[in-house]
């Protein structure tokens, strides 16, 4: 027994999940927010305004001024697939999400496998068999305000052939393999997801069901339309063993600390166990999830002498009044715990150090028992940043005042050929969220540059003689070690358009000694001096 | 099916000890494990040593080098790290010398959100680094002692600090120039690393931070990354 759930286009319907007011308004979908943008979806108040999917934005809305529009992003469309699978896991074990990259399939179809669930969905003995588990996994669906159509039936294709088929309405039952199979052939080959290309010349030749492709020569698919067309064949005519592919569930989330040293104190501990709950209740957010027991286990030591050292686990279950994201309710919770169970209350239960007193603790584990999360929680959560910023404006003003204004700056970046040109320092203003770049790639990988450490003022170095330059040049002292390679030289100069500005010409070179230092330097050649701006580290 | 199967089993060995544990108070001596299975590993509840903030947060931590050393590149790496989490970052330095601004940047760094205070001495800076940790508001921490000889933070400080990193969970780390066999900065250091580099064939750097001293996985283990040379080191 198979059931295929599908839920007919998903992002109208994540839209209309979060504004409910806008199902009596025509919506588009569309790729970017801009103009030129491309419709992806158009719902039906659209499609009757004669806004297609593929038109531009612009286009759109010249043919209906009070258009709505979302720009749909990918990420909330995998979180709302991966909701959809954590519910359907409550009605099987084994539940396979279609992916963006499936072929078969877009995003919005799931298989559920039934096998072995008839004594715990119970039908009733006038109800064809998996009518109860199809309707308990409808009511899953709606439980997440989603639309969706619920076909029991026997293989993998016919049910979603047939789900495709009923547009997101209604539990279906096929009893047996013979009607399945009848019923999926009078599906249009248009509501199914085949390339355009393959069902326009399938159209061409008046082939437009999948009861009328299963009647072509098998071979002949093969040779005009290719192996993809073959394929779809295959699998309409129930010739192609196609199973089911579950994907597991996710792993329950745990977070752990290792603690330098053993820890009685238990105001010292709670910072430890605060830091493993609040990323705990991250990573449960970002599933949409909320904590129903918080589960503690502290590893605690016993015995001090190396010979005789102990570890015994301590194993805590809290469990807040309701199912939560609030990290510092849960930590209330912790604290009254500990402070009910003395550290010197766990002994080994066995071993030769049964009678050692406990040190303290040297190791915490959090995880949790969940449930899905309200709107409301997930909001609540959302809302409240880990990190304060202006907590950190407050701290950067404290600072100015006692180290002076321009002991706190920021650096900038200006486009100049000297290297001290090229960055400056600028009183910090406030502290903004940090948007760091992607890194550019060079020679064909993206990997960071090594990063120069420079001397705020130039170092003068030692004369060299150019012939002993590279082979014997002590540059920063007999410690460091002669050069052995130097990579130069590199030109820089400047000024010279300007009289009076004084002309700057350096030759820049990067010297490596034998001790490893990779040393930027420059002769400076109106000075006619080797200085030192920096090194690389 | 390797994963369902490792799921399986510590569903059941949670279930097997819960019920060995029963009350919470007696919750003691479900299990014994010896210390030494914890400190190699060979515990699953034992965390595999890593480099990143995450890992590093609630301690004080040193990074030095000398001679072919990659302390500041792998200090910029974290810095980037944290931003990419959110965690605002701050970095510390004394007057003579910095980081380069453009190789900050071409590494990813947004710089607009790096408060880089400049102090005269080490134990100003462990001062600074205090103020800035007691909002609560910083992830991330740099102190970038660079090439000072006589480094002294106060043990104090070194207590506060790590006090206030536990406390908001945001990780200190310390941007020396030593040797492996120089001692660290003091006995509240929780992991000393050293950073090295090492040129590849392809042009690029294999840069390695070695644990010389780790206080709570032992030392020996190793993080490597791969960087690109500036321009002009090909």
């Amino acid at each position: 027994m198979i059931a295929c759930v599908d839920v007919p286009a998903l992002p109208l319907q994540l839209v209309w999940r979060d504004r409910p007011e806008w199902r009596a308004l025509p919506v588009v979908i569309l790729d970017e927010d801009h103009p030129q943008g491309t419709v992806l979806w158009a719902c039906e108040r659209a499609r009757a305004q004669r806004i297609l999917p593929g038109m531009r934005y612009a286009h759109a809305l010249s043919l209906v001024g009070g258009l709505r529009a979302e720009v749909m992003a990918a990420p909330r469309i995998t979180a709302l697939v991966d909701e959809l699978a954590a519910a359907l896991r409550m009605c099987s074990p084994s539940v396979e999400v279609a992916r963006i990259t499936d072929r078969d399939a877009t995003e919005g179809t799931f298989w559920l496998d039934g096998a072995g669930l008839a004594r715990t969905f119970v039908d009733a003995p006038h109800e064809p068999a998996g009518t109860r588990w199809g309707q308990a996994i409808a009511a899953a669906v709606a439980r997440l305000g989603v639309a969706a159509a619920t076909i029991v039936g026997c293989t993998r294709f016919g049910t979603y052939a047939l789900a495709r088929a009923a547009r997101g309405r209604g539990v279906m039952v096929v009893s047996n393999d013979v009607d399945e199979r009848a019923a999926a052939r009078q599906v249009p080959l248009a509501r199914l997801d085949v390339a355009p290309k393959l069902r326009d010349a399938l159209a061409r030749l008046a082939v437009t069901t999948v009861g009328e492709l299963v009647r072509l020569p098998a071979g002949g698919v093969l040779e005009r339309f290719g192996s993809d067309a073959h394929r779809l064949y295959e699998l309409a005519a129930g010739e192609r063993w196609d199973p089911l592919v579950p994907e597991p569930p996710p792993d329950a989330p745990d977070e752990r600390v290792l603690l330098d040293d053993p820890e009685r104190d238990v105001d010292r501990l709670l910072f430890s166990i605060k830091a493993a709950v609040d990323r705990l209740l991250a990573r449960l957010a970002a599933r949409h999830r909320a904590l129903t027991v918080l589960h503690l286990e502290l590893t605690v030591q016993h015995g001090v002498h190396a010979n005789a050292v102990q570890a015994v686990r301590a194993a805590h279950a809290i469990r807040p009044a309701a199912a939560t994201l609030d990290g510092r309710g849960l930590l209330r919770l912790v604290r009254l715990r500990l402070e009910g169970a003395p550290l010197d209350e766990l002994t080994p239960a066995s071993g030769s150090n049964r009678n050692a007193r406990s040190v303290g603790v040297i190791g915490v584990r959090v995880w949790a028992d969940d449930q899905a999360a309200t709107r409301e929680q997930l909001n609540l959560f959302a809302q409240r940043p880990r990190r304060d910023l202006r907590a950190a404006d407050e701290a950067v003003a404290r600072l100015r005042a006692e180290l002076g204004d321009d002991a706190v700056v920021k650096a900038v970046v200006r486009d100049a050929h000297l290297p001290e040109a090229r960055f400056g320092w600028e009183r910090f203003g406030q502290m903004v969220p940090a948007a760091p770049r992607p890194l550019r790639t060079v020679a064909g990988h993206s990997w960071r540059p090594l990063v120069r450490r420079v001397l705020m003022r130039p170092k003068l170095l030692p004369a060299s003689s150019p012939h002993v330059r590279d082979d014997g040049w002590l540059i920063n002292g007999l410690e460091h070690g002669a050069v052995v390679r130097i990579h130069g030289p590199f030109v820089v100069s400047g000024g010279w358009w300007a009289p009076g500005a004084g002309e700057v010409c350096r030759e820049y070179h990067f010297a490596e000694t034998r001790r490893g230092e990779c040393l930027w330097v420059y002769f400076d050649r109106p000075r006619r001096r080797w200085f030192q701006h920096g090194a690389v580290e | 099916m390797s994963d369902r199967n490792g799921a399986l089993l510590s569903f059941l060995n949670r279930a097997r000890e819960g019920a060995a544990v029963g009350g919470a108070r007696a919750a003691a001596a479900a299990a014994v494990i010896s210390m030494d299975a914890m400190r190699v590993g060979a515990e699953p509840a034992v965390i595999a040593p890593g480099w990143s903030r995450d890992q590093l947060a609630g301690r004080l931590v040193e990074l030095s080098g000398v001679g072919a050393t990659a302390a500041l590149s792998i200090a910029i790496g974290l810095v980037r790290g944290a931003q990419e989490q959110a965690e605002p970052v701050a970095w510390i330095a004394l007057p003579s010398a910095c980081f380069f601004p453009p190789d900050a940047a071409d590494s990813g760094i947004d710089l607009d959100a790096l408060v880089v205070v400049r102090v005269a001495d080490a134990a100003v800076a462990a001062r600074a680094a205090e103020r800035l940790l007691r909002s609560g508001a910083f992830g991330l921490i740099v102190i970038d002692l660079g090439a000072e000889t006589n480094v002294d933070v106060p043990a104090a400080h070194q207590g506060r600090l790590v006090t206030l990193a536990q406390q908001h969970d945001a990780a200190i780390v310390f941007v020396t120039e030593k040797t492996a066999e120089a001692a660290s900065l003091g006995s509240l250091v929780s992991l000393r690393g050293e950073a090295l580099r090492v040129r590849r064939a392809d042009g690029g750097f294999t840069c390695q931070v070695r644990a010389i001293k780790d206080k709570r996985r032992g030392p020996g283990w190793a993080h490597e990354e791969i960087l690109r040379a500036p321009a002009g080191l090909e």
